[in-house]
């Protein structure tokens, strides 16, 4: 088995929206040699198509042995920007696309009715299921659930990206996602209202491959980073993080982690909307709840709002108006999933210290848990890999050659790779929108 | 709703069917033969491919509620005919008939999970065991792991 | 020769088929049940004082994250492939409570799975390892059918049942759950409880019985006093007097038991000790009819026999009780004690039907403490996270009260316990493997708290 083969199923799916046809394609071994796999790979596939393209793709390690091997990376050229966008989906949506048959999933065109796209056993579907627009989150994962049942993972747009709002976000399942750049309207655009993936399949690996590496034992075992679990203590790193992390005193039910993920970063919470039944909501967005609850005392609510309407909680927290009470908080938050809504903050998304540029290339989500260029190499390293960017974060120990080691034991191919990875992410960071066509 | 010599030529088609040879080998690798003392050629992959092959009142037999579903005669048929994907098309054609007096729906979701003769083995493999036991029998397995998760979570 | 054809040619041989089907006699049929028959599990004279001590897995959903690494780890062992989905461990995640749980095969003492089967596929191994024997397995999916909770798994990909086997014994998804949620065990080697109680037992017996020449019910030697909580309750009955010496040490016992629940009755009681001797020579129990098994009737028995000491001014209940018989017996004996004697084997005899009959439904010194353990400071309770609850049930077979609810733990629930009732032998705290059945103070939550701060 070559170096690129293991976890890999070698298929990319390309479906165009516009005649709604599908077809199944050999992955371009070449292109994923020079540009190794994940966001890299992505921007090279969209120089193949048009500008409007919009590619969710995995990257060599994505569901492999490697830890917080969960990430599935979503390439498109936001039109807000002048560069490229690349937006990272965890939970389990990376490995579910390569147990659904698939590495690459290309969509292009647009569809004339709302469309959804049904991934499984190396096939792409789609498939229109009527009255889908408009419904809230939830709403839609149910109705999806009853008629395409069996998916395991899910990508789904909200009411807001349907009314055409400049803060819709993507979201995986009901959870939300870090998504700040604008693919929900990307999605929108296309007509696109879910991707969902059947995976059932496996990937193959070699009989000498670690499942768990010495560096990753060391890094179980080591007490530093990893004691402290859950949202909270990814939160308190964040400035005035302490605060954000005050409001959920009390309110806190148990960790959740991503696939393969050693780092629980997520955690259930649980509020009384009304009655004693308490509503469960999990935490994902740091910098979300961060700004939502320097806003407002109700930020749960909010929060769940939000999901419901697939809004960005950044936008929402950076958009309202501080100490209102819930109700009038709840209007400004439905007229932000509005068309033309607009909040005063020029800098969303950005973060302190970090170049606002490099950050909204690599999704304009991920927060900074170290500090200035070692974040970009960090997180670029990450998307190319098909590694969860938080996860790289915490886990500073665990540095470039321990991660391809889970790819291949042998000194010259890691040499090589870690050279090509090196080029790539180089590229990556200067964001270039390829040419269609180029040699990129 | 199809009318119900379309579902049959379906069925017949997803499975294969027509390919039938009639060797029986299916037969002797049925596990039927092992739960019902009355195992006979009505019941038998055989048998029930043939009836399909002659006509469409094979939905109302209530011997296509035997079969449990394991695909061994797949397996063991030289032609490739699988009998498991006739016989579960055949029982969806007869659930949208409402002829359901064999089958158990799931007491949670309510999903047809179980053909009561199947049912009335394991019941009778299970009979020394207190009656709230076989209660799990009563919902399909993925509610049964549902249920103990709210239970033990 | 298209199908029509085909069938009209073969009708005629059809009909004959069917005429000899139909005359043929039942013939007795070889199936595999016949062939690899249920063996019972043997039982070893080791097993009286040497638990089996066989490997399970315990999983703390407390710590569960739900990030399915056990499940992706273990279908590398089925199907030499990264599959979560084609695993013999399945972890749900239920979104509104934010819990996980990992769903695998607890590897039952006494598998429902096995007795399912219709090709005998499924054994349990001297290790305690229930495995499906793949050479007979057909994939028909009646284990999972027949198991409270589903856990073979149906892989939906190749529709082939996967059930957990222990990795032989080193298990892959304990190694690699990152929160050790999953772990490992063989359970508590030790069961000193057992030795100690039958000790206090045959000593208390020793000394009532033997040493003492009189009775426990109302007995004095210059200074030393022993007096029935009961005999006392009937003695200021009778006499309609409260005699404080003799009250004293009734009172000293009553307050043991608010202490620590009926001791007596498990521990000291002389003729609980015989009970439970006849119990070890009739070990096949015939049980009562429903309509006997009242709880409350030893509260009537307490009840009459306080009245009836009103009544008539003298202790009778006293004459007959098996515990003041037995305590009288030893020594010089008039010929109308000798013939009270045959009390004891009489109500000895109810042990046959069920353990420690004579405990649950008429002893009114049961009763008595039962009603000072209202008072309590300790409790058994049965942790949940630890109990294997449907896999194992031995806490529910070993009690001699039956105060465990063994449908509850089929049922997946690990059940309360009722302190009256409670004899306090600690049979089950003994028993318990995994040290989920514990004794605790009152006022202790069962399951310690989970959010995290």
């Amino acid at each position: 088995m070559s170096l690129y083969q293991p976890f890999t199923n070698g298929k990319i799916g390309v479906v165009d929206l516009t005649t709604l046809s599908v077809y199944t394609a050999e992955l371009p071994w070449d292109a994923c040699q020079e540009h190794v796999g994940g966001a890299a790979v992505n921007a090279w596939l969209l120089s193949q198509y048009e500008s409007d393209t919009l590619i969710f793709g995995t990257g060599p390690l994505t569901g492999s042995f490697a830890p917080a091997s969960a990430l599935l990376v979503g390439t498109f050229r936001s039109p807000r920007y002048d560069h490229l966008c690349h937006v990272p989906f965890m939970l389990r949506s990376g490995p579910e696309m390569k147990f659904s048959g698939i590495d690459y999933l290309v969509i292009r065109g647009a569809a004339k009715e709302s469309c959804t796209l049904s991934v499984g056993r190396g096939q792409v579907r789609v498939l229109t299921i009527p009255e889908s627009t408009g419904k809230s989150v939830p709403e839609l994962l149910q109705m999806l659930r009853r008629s395409a049942p069996g998916f395991r993972a899910s990508i789904v747009t909200g009411p807001a990206a349907d009314q055409g709002s400049p803060f819709a976000s993507a979201s995986i399942g009901s959870h939300g996602s870090l998504d700040k750049v604008g693919l929900a309207a990307r999605m929108a655009a296309k007509n696109l209202k879910a991707v969902l993936f059947n995976g059932i399949e496996g990937l193959p690996f070699r009989e000498d491959h670690p499942a768990l590496s010495k560096a990753t034992e060391t890094m179980l075992r080591d007490s530093g980073a990893l004691a402290a679990q859950g949202f909270v203590p990814i939160l308190k790193k964040l400035d005035d993080g302490s605060e954000a992390a005050g409001a959920l005193r009390g309110k806190l039910g148990r960790n959740r982690a991503c696939y393969h993920c050693p780092c629980p970063c997520m955690t259930y919470a649980a509020f009384s909307k009304s009655g004693p039944e308490k509503e469960g909501l999990l935490l994902m967005d740091h910098a979300g709840w961060a700004a939502l609850s320097r806003k407002s005392e109700d930020a749960l609510p909010l929060l769940k709002r939000c999901l419901e309407l697939g809004l960005d909680p950044l936008a929402a927290g950076t958009g309202l108006r501080e100490d209102r009470p819930l109700r009038e908080a709840m209007n400004a938050v439905e007229a932000l999933a509005a068309a033309g809504a607009s909040i005063d903050e020029e800098d969303y998304p950005s973060a302190p210290r970090i170049d606002t540029r490099i950050f909204r290339i690599l999704g304009g989500g991920v927060m900074p848990l170290v500090s200035g260029t070692t974040w970009s190499d960090r997180v670029a390293e990450a998307m190319l890999l098909g590694i969860c960017p938080i996860f790289v974060q915490i886990a500073g120990r665990l540095d470039r050659s321990d991660l391809l080691r889970f790819l291949t034991s042998d000194a010259e191919e890691l040499k090589a790779l870690a050279a090509r990875l090196d080029d790539a992410i180089q590229v990556l960071q200067e964001g270039k929108i390829p040419e269609a066509g180029s040699e990129f | 709703m199809k009318p119900r010599h379309d579902k049959i030529e379906e069925a017949k088609k997803l499975s294969g069917a027509p390919g039938c040879v009639e060797c029986g080998r299916c037969v002797a690798a049925c596990p039927m033969a092992e739960m019902y003392v009355n195992f006979g050629i009505e019941m038998s992959p055989r048998g029930i491919i043939k009836k399909a092959l002659v006509g469409d009142n094979i939905v109302e037999d209530r011997n296509i509620w035997y079969c449990t579903e394991c695909n061994s005669g797949t397996d063991a048929c030289p032609q490739g005919v699988s009998c498991r994907d006739l016989i579960r098309k055949l029982r969806e054609a007869a659930i949208e008939e409402n002829l359901v007096a064999d089958a158990r729906q799931c007491g949670s979701c309510g999903r047809y999970f179980l053909a009561v003769p199947v049912e009335n083995f394991v019941f009778g493999r299970l009979e020394k065991e207190p009656a709230n036991v076989l209660k799990a029998l009563e919902t399909c397995p993925s509610c049964r792991r549902e249920i103990y998760l709210l239970r033990n979570a | 020769m298209d199908q029509k054809d085909r069938i009209d040619e073969t009708d005629e041989i059809d009909q004959t088929d069917q005429k000899m089907e139909a005359s043929r006699q039942p013939e007795p049929q070889l199936r595999l049940e016949d062939l690899r028959p249920r063996v019972p599990e043997k039982k070893k004279f080791s097993d009286w004082f040497m638990p089996r001590r066989n490997q399970v897995i315990l999983f703390d959903p407390a710590k569960c994250t739900g990030c399915g690494t056990c499940e992706m780890i273990c279908s590398t062992r089925n199907v030499a492939k990264v599959a979560p989905s084609q695993a013999s461990v399945k972890v749900l995640t239920d979104e509104k409570l934010g819990k996980s749980f990992a769903v695998l095969c607890q590897h039952c003492r006494r598998p429902l799975c096995l007795e399912a089967c219709p090709t005998r596929a499924i054994e349990k191994g001297d290790d305690g390892i229930v495995r499906i024997n793949d050479l007979f397995c057909v994939d028909c999916g009646l284990c999972t059918m027949a198991c409270p909770e589903a856990a073979p798994l149906r892989d939906p990909a190749n529709q082939v049942v996967h059930k957990c086997d222990l990795c032989e014994g080193d298990p892959l998804c304990v190694k690699h759950c990152p929160e050790k949620a999953l772990t490992t065990t063989r359970g508590k080697a030790l069961r000193w409880i057992k030795a100690a109680r039958w000790g206090v037992q045959a000593l208390s017996f020793l000394f009532l019985v033997i040493l003492v020449v009189g009775t426990f019910c109302y007995f004095r030697a210059g200074t030393v006093e022993l007096s029935c909580p009961t005999g006392t309750l009937q003695n200021i009955a009778s006499s309609g007097t409260l005699i404080l010496v003799g009250a004293s040490s009734a009172l000293a016992l009553l307050i043991l038991t608010v202490l620590f629940g009926r001791v007596f009755c498990g521990w000291v009681c002389p003729f609980g000790f015989v009970l439970d001797l006849v119990d070890k020579i009739t070990p096949k129990k015939i049980g009562w009819p429903n309509f006997l098994k009242s709880r409350m009737a030893k509260y009537g028995v307490l009840g009459g026999a306080v009245g009836s000491s009103a009544a008539l001014g003298f202790q009778a209940f006293c004459t007959v009780c098996p515990i003041g018989t037995l305590c009288r017996s030893y020594g010089v004996q008039s010929v109308m004690q000798s013939a009270e004697l045959a009390i004891v084997p009489i109500l000895a005899a109810t042990e046959i039907a069920e353990r420690r009959s004579w405990c649950r439904y008429l002893c009114p010194v049961g009763a008595t403490m039962g009603i000072a353990s209202l008072l309590r400071l300790l409790k058994i309770v049965i942790g949940a996270r630890k109990c294997k609850k449907f896999s194992c049930i031995q806490c529910a077979e070993v009690c001699p009260v039956g105060i465990i609810d063994a449908d509850q733990l089929r049922e997946g629930v690990s059940p309360k316990i009722p302190m009256t009732e409670c004899i306090m032998c600690l049979r089950c705290v003994d028993r318990c493997p995994y040290s989920a059945a514990k004794v605790r103070f009152r006022w202790q939550k069962a399951t310690p708290g989970e959010a995290n701060q």
